[in-house]
């Protein structure tokens, strides 16, 4: 009925590597419970993020980069009294869920201070959908305005061409 | 004797193998979080798309300040104490035609909380350059001004514009004006 000390030896090293396995696999659930992006990288595999960008609602590009970046209404006679909005309509045409923000990029002071610019709260997660429309669309805002500070000697009448506003699609 | 002999050589490969087995373990361990980190990493990387914008941004053309008001007894034409008066506004609504022949529109705005019955609004402010960059102020005089407002600057002074609005009109009054870029007979201003 005693248990041999060789045989307990010989137990303890399949128990051992047992316990390895365990542990392993264990902390890799561990991590990706606690990490939805891990998670969600696996079930989303066969998925895509495609955010496309219009100046009217109607017309989406993908507006990748600078080159093929969504012309917005251009400002023109910007005085303190009137500031200027202009509207980017955003559509989720990947097929999972994205966050938007602002790119840290984007200017907020233009023309040495004259002018402030400003940006809209964004969707907190953009629905993807095959169709721009429902809640696989969404409107970001960018308004221009007069700094309150900007001295009309040197500020009135100037301008800046190509002024490049990003907003970012993710899905963390 | 013999058997602790027996007992020593057969204890060394059991904890040969025991080293083995933690080490093992150890690595399965190891290669299970790297697996993990490596999968998140890859990840964040590819699920961002960004949409790019652009415009182009022009101002306007516009003076600091508009010039004073003051709030004023209509019986006395004293400074009324304690009531204040701001020009919020001077907005050009249109101008057109040709030089020797162009009109000048516009609005100045009044804001003055507390004025009364029996007081009155005075003004000295800069009209701002109009959008028409052909209009000139060499020989503009002031054509006609709403709410029966007097003008007590000379034509030689415009853009600069000084008079007075008619009194009981309430406390965001506004005075419209209308100005030629030729000097006018019965022109409001001197």
């Amino acid at each position: 009925m005693t248990t041999h000390p060789n045989r307990r030896r010989r137990l303890a090293l399949p128990a051992l590597l047992g316990l390895g396995v365990v542990a392993g696999f264990g902390l890799v659930t561990t991590s990706a419970a606690w990490t939805d992006d891990a998670v969600f990288t696996v079930q989303a595999s066969a998925g895509h993020v495609d955010l496309r960008g219009s100046a009217d609602g109607s017309t989406y590009t993908t507006a990748d980069d600078v080159g093929t970046a969504v012309r917005l209404d251009p400002i023109v006679d910007l005085t303190p009294d009137e500031p200027a909005v202009r509207t980017v309509h955003l559509w989720n045409a990947g097929s999972v869920p994205v966050n938007l923000t602002w790119s840290s990029t984007n200017p907020t002071s233009l023309l040495d201070g004259c002018v402030d610019v400003t940006y809209s709260t964004l969707e907190p997660a953009l629905q993807p959908g095959q169709t721009p429309v429902g809640a696989a669309v969404t409107t970001a805002t960018v308004t221009f305005t007069v700094a309150d500070d900007a001295d009309a000697a040197t500020c009135s009448g100037r301008s800046v061409s190509d002024v490049i506003v990003v907003v970012q699609g993710s899905t963390s | 004797m013999t058997s602790t002999t027996h007992s020593t050589t057969r204890r060394f490969p059991h904890r040969t193998r025991a080293l083995w087995a933690v080490l093992v373990a150890a690595a399965l361990v190891v290669a299970g979080v790297g697996l993990t980190a490596r999968a998140t990493d890859g990840t964040s990387a590819a699920w961002t798309n960004d949409v790019h914008t652009t415009t182009d941004v022009t101002l306007g053309t516009w003076v600091d300040g508009f010039g004073t008001c003051v709030v004023r007894n209509v019986a006395d034409d004293a400074i009324v104490p304690g009531v204040p008066c701001k020009i919020t506004d001077i907005k050009e609504q249109n101008v057109w035609g040709f030089p020797g022949g162009m009109t000048l529109q516009g609005h100045a705005y009044f804001e003055a909380p507390g004025i009364a019955y029996g007081h009155y609004i005075a003004f000295d402010f800069t009209i701002p350059p109009p959008s028409d960059s052909r209009w000139s102020w060499a020989n503009a005089s002031v054509v006609s001004a709403n709410n029966t407002a007097a003008i007590y600057s000379g034509c030689d002074e415009l853009p600069r514009v000084v008079g007075r609005l008619a009194p009981n009109i309430g406390a965001v009054p506004e005075v419209f004006l209308v100005l030629h870029d030729t000097r006018v007979e019965d022109a409001l201003c001197q």
